[in-house]
């Protein structure tokens, strides 16, 4: 399903899809050593949107320090979180943006192909962007699709390299930074689709960017509502009310998507969208947001999210592929009135034990939930279901009754 | 702080189970028979230990990184 894209202020204003329009607005692309781009990435602080929320001139510089006789650049639009649309629709509503910040940074790295890795589930992205490269000159640069595996850890870091080496699209153990060691063991750039976007941005009109002076720029953010995943951009420092409705900053929300953690009620009140959030124990992540839906049971739909994340394990890692279905069963049986020891217990066993971070994520949402919902878990103990109005969900049906 | 620190290729591990076995002290199994390696750096007596284990593994799933913290 293709997402609902709101037009926003900076990356998301319409007519960006030629390249004609895209010029008049930004100008012509500029030439940067690798020495210059970060430079200006380091003066605005620019964070990567991948999720980690790397400073970008730290692994550019990474990248560009070694001695090398090639590096690699590689544009994640892979987006393996079902609750993620903001890439898909970067790519629909501004794709040269996109790749004005690939150019630039091969060029800074005297990389001479870009990867694009564009995701399973949403085909057509690959032509858009394929449409979007027949219009540009970019000369001495060749640009390869990858097209990534179905499912939720293909776009992770390493995944996405081992798919440019042209191995499985699966995880393996990094034992250096992707930086310095990337596909095939070199220097490679590999970053979120936004963040070369907003890379871009910054060369190309630095005086118009956005935001306060403290944190130029905007976040892309996908918020998953009934009708669909709507993408909103709004300016660092903007309020929560901005993006969310009143209703529902009310609710519980997931904060950071699958791997994220959850919001008690309230909690974005106070905040605003910043990298900031992070000191306050809400990290924006990839800036996937999941208000609860209306008359949801919150440890219910957790317990879902926990199944499906035990079923997206790559199963090469034992800690993982064991521990987190055991993880998402003890869930189970803690939602149906039972003890949460045996869940605190699997969740100390998988934490850190894997090559890339699916067990930690998940385990963090398992922990999130037993925190933020132990008043609903205490009456689910009780044999009943605050969150609920009315007769119960079929997934608790047994309440009171232990598995 | 100096020492270095024990990681495992977790993909290559296959829950052999020779680091324990060679290793008690050091390394115990998971319920799922995977290894539960020390976070700590390790030095002296314990590095040793170490030693042994990374070489028992069949899978050389484990390695001595320095740790740099």
């Amino acid at each position: 399903m293709r997402p609902i894209i709101h037009p926003g202020p900076w990356l998301l204003r319409p007519g960006g899809q030629v390249l004609a329009t895209h010029r008049l607005r930004f100008g012509p692309l500029p030439t940067l050593s690798a020495d210059e781009l970060a430079d200006r990435c380091a003066a605005s602080g620019v964070l990567g949107r991948g999720g980690a929320g790397f400073p970008f001139a730290t692994k550019l510089r990474a990248a560009a320090s070694r001695r090398a006789v090639r590096r690699h650049v590689v544009v994640n639009v892979a987006e393996g979180e079902p609750a993620s649309a903001k890439d898909a629709a970067l790519v629909e509503t501004a794709p040269h943006l996109v790749l004005d910040g690939a150019a630039l940074t091969a060029a800074a790295l005297r990389a001479r192909e870009v990867a694009l890795v564009v995701p399973h589930e949403r085909p057509w992205l690959g032509e858009l962007l394929r449409h979007a490269l027949a219009e540009r000159p970019d000369r001495g640069l060749r640009w390869r699709f990858h097209t990534a595996a179905p499912g939720f850890v293909s776009g992770e870091s390493s995944a996405v390299t081992e798919l440019v080496a042209g191995r499985p699209n699966l995880p393996v153990t990094s034992w250096a930074p992707t930086a310095v060691a990337g596909v095939a063991g070199r220097p490679t750039l590999l970053s979120n689709a936004e963040t070369f976007a907003q890379v871009a941005t910054l060369v190309l009109a630095p005086d118009r960017v956005p935001g306060p002076a403290t944190e130029p720029g905007t976040r892309l953010l996908s918020v998953t509502r009934p009708d669909g995943i709507h993408v909103v951009e709004v300016t660092h420092g903007s309020p929560w009310t901005e993006v969310l409705t009143e209703e529902e900053v009310d609710r519980p929300v997931l904060l950071g998507g699958f791997h994220g953690t959850w919001l008690a009620p309230g909690s974005l009140l106070p905040l605003t969208v910043s990298a900031s959030m992070r000191e306050h124990g809400a990290a924006l992540g990839a800036g996937i947001v999941i208000p609860l839906a209306a008359g949801t049971c919150p440890l219910l739909r957790t317990a879902e999210i926990l199944d499906y994340l035990a079923a997206q394990s790559a199963g090469r890692c034992g800690p993982c592929f064991h521990g987190l279905p055991a993880l998402a069963d003890a869930f189970g049986r803690a939602v149906r009135g039972g003890s949460t020891a045996e869940v605190e217990n699997i969740v100390h066993l998988v934490r850190g034990r894997g090559a890339c971070s699916h067990p930690d994520g998940t385990v963090r949402l398992a922990a999130s939930a037993l925190a933020v919902f132990a008043d609903d878990l205490a009456a689910h103990r009780s044999g009943h279901c605050s969150a609920v109005s009315g007769s119960l969900p079929a997934g608790l049906r047994a309440l009171g009754a232990t598995a | 702080m100096s020492g270095r620190e024990l990681r495992a290729d977790w993909p290559a591990c296959q829950a052999r189970g020779l680091c324990h076995e060679v290793a008690p002290e050091l390394i115990t199994l998971d319920p799922w028979g995977y290894p539960l390696l020390p976070t700590e750096a390790l030095d002296g007596a314990r590095l040793d230990l170490a030693q042994d284990a990374v070489h028992a593994c069949p899978r050389r799933a484990l390695r001595l990184l320095d740790k740099t913290q």
